[in-house]
C-alpha cells in the first residue's frame, strides 16, 4: 500500500473512532445539557 | 436548472437532516432561554459539547472547499505547509487564553475593549467583529453546494438553506447551535472520513494521483511563494481573537473544561484536515483520468469527487455533512454579529441599561441584520479564500494588539491607546487593500491583486495578502502612541460595568 494511501486511512480511523466517543461522551451530559437549556422555564 | 447529481433517496435524507435541525430550535425556543442563556449557554457547556462547537463551528466550508481547493492546485503544502503550522496557534489559544478570558466571564470580545480601554475601542472592536461575522461566505458556499449537487441557481440554494440555519439561531440561541453543531459535528467528521476513503479506492489510491501529477505535488511546501505561505498561515493568527471561538471559552463551565476540549478539537482537525486536502488531490486523479470533467471548478472538487465514489444513500447523507459544515459555522457568526449589535453596540450607545427582554430583541434583530448583509455580499467574491484572508486580517489587525495588550500587560493601559490601536489598524487594512488593488493588478490564479515595484534596482511583489506585516506593526504604533500621550485612569477595568 502506498504510504500516503496508508496515512489517509489512519486519519479515517482516527477520525470516526474520535467522533464516536466524543459522541457517547456528549451523550452522557445531554440529559443536563436539555435540562440546563429549559432551565429558565423550569424556575 | 440543470441536471441534479443526487437521487431521491438523497434528498430525502437531506430534507430529514433539515428539519431536525428546526425541530431542535423549536425545541430550545419552548424553554425560553434568558439572554445569557441565549448567548453564552449560561456558562454551562461541558468538555464534550465544547469540542463538537469548536470542531464543527470554526471549520465551516471555507476550510472544506478552501483547503481542498488548496490540496487539488498545489498538493501536500495545503497539509504540511499550511494546517500543521497553523495549529500550532490553538496550542497557544488553549494555553493562554483559556484559564485568562473565563476568569472574567465577559460576554463577547468587543467587551474585552470596552472594560479595559473604555466605549470608543469596544466600539471600534464591535463593527470589526460583526463585519468579520457577516456569513457572507457559509452563504455564499452553500448556494454553490445547491447548485453542484441539486442544479439549482446559487441564491436559491443560499437563500433556502440559510433561512433554515437562521430560524434555528433565532429560535434557540447558542443552546440550539450547540446542539445543532453537535450532530453536524458528526456528519462532518464521519462522512468526510467513509467519502475519502471510497474516492481514494475508486481512483486508485495516491499511486494515480502520483502518476498524474505535477512534480512539486508532494513537495512540502508545494513550490508557492514562501511569502504566501506564512501570509496565508499569520492570517490564521485571528483565531486568537476569534470572536466564535471567545463565546465557547466564555459559555464553558470552567477553564479546565475549555482548555481540554481546545486540545481535542486540535487533534480532530489534523485528522480532518487531512482528509480534506486528500480528498481535492483525488478529486485531481479522478479528473485527469476522465472520471470528473475536465473544467470542474477546484472549489468544487471534494463535493464532486466524494458524490463519485459514494453509493445512493449515502450521498444524502454526505450532503447532509456538507450543509452542516456550512450552517454550522453560518449560526456561530450570525449569534456572534447579534451580540455585537444589541450587547456592544447599542447598549453603550443608546441604553447601557437595557433590559434583558430588549437585549434579546436586539440581538435577534442584529442576526437578522448580519443574515441579510451576508446574503448580499456573498455573490459579490468569487474566490472564499482571498474573501476569508480580508476578513481575518481586518479582524486581527482592528483587535488583537489591544486585547493582547489588555489580557496580559500589567503595565499603563490607556483609554485612547486602545482606541488608537484600533483605529489605526482599521485604517492601515482599508488602505493596504484599496491601494494595492488601485497599483497592482489582478491574478487570476490566486484571485487576488499584486503589486509588482522596484527598489535599489530589484523587483518586489507586494500581494494583497500581505497586509498583516503592516497593519500589525502600525497598530502596535497606535498603541505605543496612545499610551504615551494618553490618561492613565486608575483603573480603567471598573469604568464599565459588566
Amino acid at each position: 500500500m502506498n504510504g500516503w494511501d496508508a496515512f489517509t486511512w489512519f486519519n479515517a480511523v482516527v477520525l470516526v473512532a474520535a467522533t464516536c466517543l466524543i459522541f457517547i461522551f456528549f451523550l452522557r451530559d445531554a440529559g443536563e445539557v436539555l435540562r440546563q437549556a429549559g432551565r429558565k422555564k423550569d424556575d | 436548472m440543470t441536471d441534479t447529481l443526487v437521487a431521491p433517496l438523497d434528498l430525502a435524507v437531506v430534507v430529514g437532516y433539515l428539519m431536525l435541525m428546526i425541530g431542535i430550535g423549536v425545541f430550545v425556543y419552548r424553554k425560553a432561554p434568558s439572554f445569557e442563556e441565549f448567548v453564552v449557554a449560561g456558562r454551562s457547556m461541558t468538555t464534550p459539547i465544547l469540542v463538537c462547537t469548536l470542531a464543527s463551528t470554526y471549520y465551516g466550508l471555507e476550510d472544506l472547499f478552501g483547503t481542498s481547493e488548496f490540496g487539488y492546485n498545489d498538493g501536500v503544502v495545503s497539509y504540511l505547509g499550511y494546517t500543521i503550522p497553523s495549529l500550532s496557534i490553538y496550542v497557544f489559544a488553549a494555553f493562554a487564553l483559556a484559564k485568562r478570558l473565563r476568569r472574567e466571564n465577559f460576554i463577547s470580545l468587543p467587551e474585552i475593549l470596552e472594560r479595559y480601554y473604555g466605549r470608543d475601542a469596544g466600539l471600534l472592536g464591535a463593527v470589526a467583529s460583526f463585519a468579520y461575522s457577516i456569513p457572507a461566505l457559509s452563504l455564499f458556499a452553500l448556494g454553490r453546494i445547491c447548485q453542484v449537487t441539486l442544479g439549482l441557481d446559487p441564491w436559491i440554494g443560499a437563500l433556502v438553506l440559510g433561512v433554515i440555519a437562521l430560524a434555528y439561531t433565532l429560535l434557540g440561541g447558542l443552546w440550539a447551535v450547540a446542539i445543532t453543531d453537535t450532530l453536524q459535528f458528526v456528519l462532518m467528521m464521519v462522512t468526510v472520513a467513509v467519502g475519502v476513503v471510497l474516492l481514494m479506492n475508486e481512483v486508485g489510491g495516491f499511486a494515480a494521483v502520483q502518476e498524474f501529477a505535477p512534480e512539486t505535488y508532494f513537495a512540502p511546501l508545494g513550490g508557492m511563494p514562501i511569502w504566501l505561505l506564512i501570509a496565508y498561515v499569520a492570517s490564521l493568527i485571528s483565531v486568537l481573537v476569534d470572536p466564535g471561538f471567545y463565546q465557547r471559552i466564555f459559555a464553558a463551565r470552567s477553564a479546565r473544561q475549555a482548555r481540554t476540549a481546545i486540545f481535542i478539537a486540535i487533534g480532530v482537525w489534523l485528522a480532518y484536515d487531512w482528509l480534506v486536502t486528500a480528498g481535492g488531490m483525488l478529486a485531481r486523479a479522478a479528473v485527469d483520468q476522465g472520471m470528473l470533467p475536465a473544467d470542474l471548478h477546484s472549489n468544487d472538487a471534494i463535493l464532486a469527487g466524494i458524490i463519485l465514489a459514494l453509493p445512493t444513500g449515502l450521498v444524502g447523507v454526505f450532503l447532509a455533512g456538507v450543509l452542516a459544515t456550512a450552517m454550522s459555522t453560518m449560526d456561530s457568526y450570525c449569534l456572534v454579529a447579534g451580540v455585537n449589535l444589541s450587547h456592544d453596540i447599542y447598549r453603550p450607545l443608546r441604553k447601557p441599561d437595557a433590559t434583558d427582554a430588549e437585549m434579546m430583541r436586539l440581538t435577534k434583530t442584529g442576526i437578522v441584520v448580519a443574515w441579510i448583509a451576508g446574503f448580499g455580499l456573498a455573490f459579490v467574491f468569487d474566490r472564499l479564500m482571498a474573501l476569508w484572508v480580508f476578513m481575518a486580517t481586518g479582524l486581527t489587525s482592528v483587535v488583537l494588539v489591544p486585547i493582547m495588550f489588555a489580557l496580559f500587560w500589567k503595565g499603563k493601559r490607556t483609554p485612547l491607546a486602545g482606541t488608537l490601536s484600533c483605529l489605526v489598524g482599521l485604517v492601515a487594512t482599508v488602505g493596504f487593500y484599496l491601494a494595492v488593488a488601485w497599483l497592482g493588478v489582478e491574478n487570476e490564479t490566486y484571485g487576488t491583486y499584486i503589486w509588482t515595484f522596484s527598489f535599489g534596482g530589484e523587483s518586489y511583489d507586494l500581494w494583497q495578502e500581505y497586509a498583516l506585516y503592516f497593519t500589525l506593526p502600525l497598530s502596535l504604533l497606535g498603541f505605543i502612541v496612545g499610551n504615551l500621550i494618553g490618561k492613565d485612569p486608575d483603573k480603567p477595568a471598573q469604568e464599565v460595568s459588566a
